[in-house]
């Protein structure tokens, strides 16, 4: 394996961890999965499609989003919100991650 | 049909049945926003060349389907253990009825024995084969049905770290073992020796010991090698037995002692017969034999030789096999 491959392989790794918060942060107003892969995209968070679709299902599973389908410009499209659940929890995650932060400061600094 | 029902379908038959439509309709919906937005980047319209690069994106049909299904085993991780722990059992139970089974047939089997023996090991592989068959779909029905039984054990019982079953130092020699080793090396090599009379057997006939040797000159002709790779056995047993250790030299040269003691057995086995008896001279001895039963009794003494030493040949050429893979990875083992 190569130090590239390598890099990129942790990079990855690293960027997954986020990308659950990522994604509720963003579902406060209904999108669809498109949208939403450019929503993130636009803010610098590329999402491989095969990663960030079955997220939301899964999430959904999970009763932290809920969707829809609405017909628009005659084509059905499902559209993802942040659940009641997920309202609940998107604070404490966001607590957490401030503390994740501060944590890997700390001892990236040392 | 075009590409992207094409893509639709082929992602479908890789999905369960109970989400297929609705992850199929939402696939195609993403798709779709997917090459609209294209279309509109590049400012022309959507035709083949753009589907085509959409969907390569997207990636392969059966790799999307993948990403909507949980993971799936056919005997998973937390079943895995108790699965092998199964078949080596069941394994060692065959090989168990497989040595009985060679071991009752010696002295009813004259010519066929070499056969039965191939034939022994040939009905061992296949048993093994169909037991380990039969296994795993078992343990693939318990994995389908009752995916959670893992989970369910391990909560159910707090782990304590004291209960941990000790486990022997795989460098530690064992003194006794070593004494034993020696002991019975210097024996044996003091009996072929020495007292070479005495290997065979005893009868007493009017007061008198009468004495018919068991082993024939033939394997006389094999003592030099037998006392160079037996004194090299007792030169390391007894070099463990100061150390106390093992060390990757001594396991290396455990295993070139091995590999020799090997070879002589095979040469042993192929070449004239180790056994000296004969029944005309155990007739002649008037002990009481008839030819018959002395007949009998020979055949039994050279099958029983043949059989140790392919017992030797295939065991400790499995355990030379496995010590060397062992020792070339750099896993220590004695």
């Amino acid at each position: 394996m190569t130090n590239n491959t390598l890099l990129e392989n942790n990079v990855l790794e690293l960027r997954r961890g986020v990308i659950v918060l990522a994604v509720l942060s963003q579902l406060g107003q209904e999108q669809y999965g498109y949208s939403l892969l450019k929503l993130l995209s636009d803010q610098g968070l590329e999402i491989d499609q095969g990663t960030l679709y079955p997220l939301l299902r899964r999430l959904e599973s999970q009763g932290l989003l809920e969707s829809v389908w609405r017909l628009e410009e005659a084509r059905p499209r499902r559209y993802y919100v942040v659940s009641d659940a997920g309202k609940e929890i998107l604070p404490q995650l966001k607590n957490e991650w401030a503390g994740i932060i501060a944590m890997m400061d700390r001892i990236l600094s040392q | 049909m075009n590409l992207i029902d094409r893509y639709i379908q082929h992602i479908g038959k890789h999905l369960p049945e109970k989400s297929r439509e609705d992850v199929k309709r939402e696939i195609r919906s993403l798709v779709e926003d997917s090459l609209e937005d294209r279309s509109r980047e590049l400012g022309r319209p959507i035709d083949e060349a753009l589907a085509v690069a959409v969907l390569k994106e997207f990636g392969r049909p059966e790799k999307m389907a993948a990403s909507y299904t949980p993971e799936r085993y056919l005997i998973g991780p937390r079943l895995y253990p108790i699965f092998w722990l199964v078949v080596r059992i069941v394994a060692s139970v065959l090989l168990a009825i497989t040595l009985v089974k060679l071991f009752m047939g010696i002295g009813q089997l004259d010519a066929n024995f070499s056969l039965s023996i191939i034939e022994s090991l040939a009905e061992f592989a296949g048993g093994t084969l169909s037991a380990l068959g039969n296994i795993v779909i078992i343990f693939a029905v318990i994995q389908y049905f009752m995916p959670e039984l893992g989970h369910e054990a391990e909560k159910a019982e707090e782990w304590n770290p004291l209960k941990m079953e000790k486990i022997e130092d795989e460098d530690q020699v064992s003194r006794v073992g070593q004494i034993f080793g020696i002991t019975f090396s210097v024996f044996g090599l003091a009996l072929f020796n020495f007292f070479p009379e005495l290997l065979g057997f005893g009868f007493l006939k009017d007061g008198q010991v009468t004495f018919l040797p068991a082993l024939s000159q033939a394997f006389f002709t094999y003592l030099p090698w037998i006392n160079l790779l037996w004194g090299a056995e007792i030169i390391l047993n007894l070099f463990l037995l100061i150390q106390g250790q093992w060390q990757t030299a001594t396991r290396w040269v455990a295993t070139v002692i091995k590999l020799l003691s090997v070879g002589l057995a095979i040469l042993m086995l192929a070449g004239p017969s180790l056994v000296g008896l004969n029944p005309q001279d155990m007739v002649a001895s008037g002990i009481g034999f008839t030819l018959e039963t002395a007949t009998r009794l020979v055949s039994l003494f050279k099958q029983a030789v043949t059989v140790t030493l392919a017992l030797i040949i295939v065991l400790d050429g499995f355990s030379i096999v496995r010590r060397i893979y062992k020792l070339a990875l750099g896993r220590n083992t004695k």
